[in-house]
């Protein structure tokens, strides 16, 4: 668990990156992978990445999943960055084209989690800025809401109506015409 | 069971949180923990009605949708209620009416008669007031009627404009500025403008494009002969396209960023029943800086460089040339030699290119599998052959014997050839031990390059989008 980057094959060719949890625990990790992170692109870009990228909003559970999805997305993005290396563009494409339905097929099964994990998911992208995961993981809260009525979304995520009834009433004027 | 209030703001910092997390979530408002503009990308995510009616949950929660850049799709409402048309435009009417903008995103699909035809101006007078950046304008092409309301030129606000099946309306008396007067630009912000099958008269699209002095992008698609000339003149302009798309003309009379020309014809149509007499003619000028250009179709297109008409039996003389196209993409029935010749004189028009893409259209005369291999063994002897091309990508290859030539002679004689890329057509099966003969035959002749054989082609990732994005290198590349 705390080499989480020991067996990408490409590791010995390419930087490695030490990320540190908040609990924590270390995870070496590929530059490749660690740069789907902007916060952490713009660390390594200012280069203080030297003795490790500590992350204090992060827990060793959501940064082994994070990593998880980096590591499975960084292929993908692989495909399309070195393409003027060894392999002609096209032989990319036909890679990706299997690996976009893989792709796929991994985000649903990545998203498989409880609730507390999705949120703190959102949280880690959100502080790391992975815009692919930031999205995936709203997407998932979105579709949850989506088709309910503001009770049932309450009662769903245990929100607080705070409103007064009379600001309860102005508001339900303002968006009537989104209730028919 | 509940979670102490007083922990309630430590919770903001969620590694904290997670300690607990285990122990469920029951009783706690998470979601509610989250940043501002991780809510507002939640609700933008969500169908209109449901993002609206989120301002009703709590107060953290009443302003996110109004205040922040509106996205609309009434795909999302006429799908969830495709019998009840009037429901969607009432929806529709309230939503923009209701958003204090700006409308970040806003797709409407025209489904009403021709007597609601002022819903539609309201509508974009609407868009127009509260700062439309996206705005996509889908007509049915069977609906009462088709005319765009002429207030879509006062929507200032416009990043990226597409329109399907909409007469564009007539520009004569709008605010748009006749060219050469760039002080008063009615679309100034306007960086991408698609027209899919609409009719579009030339001085109104001239109008449009001297309108926006920071367009980049023009598309056409499924375009045919609407308008019959397109005359670009555009000191913004970086990419044109031609998406199944063809006009009488295209030329490019004063385009001085132009960087890309695409033109993609289904090559079946291109290679059937064409006397030559209705080719599209591509006019550019040896100064341009258009570095990327095809698909040349000798069966469709007429290229004029400059002043100079290209011939078939004419060599192109160095004025007629363009040194800055470093990709270009042809599309070549190789069978039939009397069409085939005007390929070496596209070839010899462009000095420099890097990267040959070659579409081969398969032949359905009488003429076709064999054709005549030794006319293109003279290949090698254009310039750019030799001289400067290093990486040639076949798509649609179907190991016929004058590709093969072809292939043999740029091997033979590309000085800078590097790489071979041979996308084989995928409607044929030729036995492998044909395939490695001629492998084996091609790789004797030149050493030093690298052959890829790729099987199956699918050109449905190929899309005007991807053509046009300028991250990508080479546009023609991405047909696997």
């Amino acid at each position: 668990m705390a080499s989480a980057g020991s067996g990408d094959e490409k590791a010995a060719a390419a930087a490695m990156i030490t990320l540190i949890s908040s609990d924590n625990e270390k995870f070496e990790v590929t530059e490749a992978t660690a740069t789907l992170s902007q916060t952490i692109r713009h660390m390594i870009e200012d280069g203080c990445t030297d003795g490790g990228v500590p992350l204090p909003n992060v827990t060793s559970k959501i940064l082994a999943r994070v990593i998880e999805y980096c590591k499975k997305h960084a292929t993908a993005a692989a495909g399309e960055e070195g393409s003027s290396s060894s392999f002609s563009d096209a032989a990319f494409l036909e890679v990706d084209r299997a690996f976009l339905e893989e792709l796929e097929e991994f985000d649903d099964a990545f998203l498989e989690v409880d609730r507390a994990t999705l949120f703190d998911l959102i949280l880690a992208a959100n502080y790391l800025d992975i815009k692919g995961l930031l999205n995936l993981t709203c997407q998932k809260v979105a579709d949850s809401v989506k088709g309910k009525t503001p009770e049932q979304i309450r009662e769903m995520y245990n929100i607080v109506n705070d409103l007064t009834p009379e600001e309860e009433a102005e508001i339900r004027r303002e968006t009537q015409w989104a209730f028919e | 069971m509940g979670i102490p209030s007083g922990l309630k703001s430590f919770f903001s910092c969620f590694s904290a949180r997670s300690a607990v997390a285990s122990e469920s979530d029951g009783g706690e408002d998470i979601i509610s923990t989250l940043p501002d503009d991780v809510l507002s990308g939640i609700v933008s995510l969500l169908p209109v009605k449901d993002a609206a009616r989120t301002a009703l949950l709590s107060s953290r929660w009443r302003d996110l949708w109004a205040s922040n850049p509106l996205v609309l799709d009434d795909m999302d409402l006429l799908l969830s209620n495709p019998s009840h048309v009037a429901a969607v435009t009432a929806t529709v009417s309230s939503a923009i009416a209701a958003h204090r903008g700006p409308f970040r995103s806003v797709s409407l699909t025209c489904y009403f008669a021709a007597a609601d035809k002022h819903v539609l101006r309201r509508w974009i007078r609407t868009l127009a007031a509260k700062g439309v950046r996206e705005l996509v304008l889908n007509n049915i092409p069977w609906a009462g009627f088709n005319l765009l309301p002429g207030a879509l030129l006062e929507c200032r606000s416009l990043q990226r404009l597409r329109i399907s099946d909409w007469r564009f309306p007539d520009t004569s008396g709008a605010a748009v500025v006749r060219r050469g007067e760039s002080s008063a630009a009615a679309l100034p912000c306007l960086r991408e403008l698609v027209l899919s099958r609409c009719t579009i008269q030339e001085q109104d699209l001239d109008r449009v494009v001297a309108s926006s002095p920071r367009l980049k992008t023009l598309v056409f698609v499924l375009s045919f002969g609407v308008p019959e000339r397109v005359r670009v003149s555009s000191r913004s302009l970086r990419c044109v396209v031609f998406w199944h798309s063809e006009a009488e003309e295209l030329a490019v009379v004063a385009v001085p960023l132009l960087e890309r020309i695409i033109i993609q014809m289904s090559w079946l149509s291109c290679g059937i029943g064409r006397d030559g007499s209705d080719r599209m003619r591509i006019k550019i000028s040896s100064a341009s800086m258009v570095q990327v250009l095809g698909y040349l179709n000798h069966n469709c297109h007429e290229l004029q460089i400059g002043d100079t008409v290209i011939k078939v039996g004419k060599k192109v003389a160095p004025d007629a040339m363009v040194p800055s196209v470093k990709i270009l993409a042809l599309s070549v029935q190789f069978g039939v030699r009397y069409r085939s010749r005007m390929v070496f004189r596209f070839l010899e028009c462009f000095p420099n290119i890097e990267t040959l893409h070659v579409g081969s259209i398969p032949d359905r005369g009488p003429t076709s599998k064999n054709g005549d291999p030794e006319f293109w063994n003279e290949i090698d002897s254009v310039e750019c052959v030799k001289a400067s091309i290093n990486k040639v990508v076949i798509h649609g290859f179907r190991w016929e014997n004058c590709e093969v030539e072809f292939l043999k002679s740029i091997l033979e004689g590309g000085k800078m050839l590097q790489k071979i890329c041979i996308l084989q057509d995928e409607n044929i099966s030729v036995p492998e031990a044909d395939i490695n003969g001629i492998l084996s035959l091609l790789a004797s002749l030149n050493k030093g390059v690298e052959m890829i054989i790729l099987a199956g082609q699918d050109y449905g990732i190929w899309t005007y989008e991807v053509v046009s994005d300028p991250s990508r290198n080479d546009p023609f590349d991405c047909q696997s």
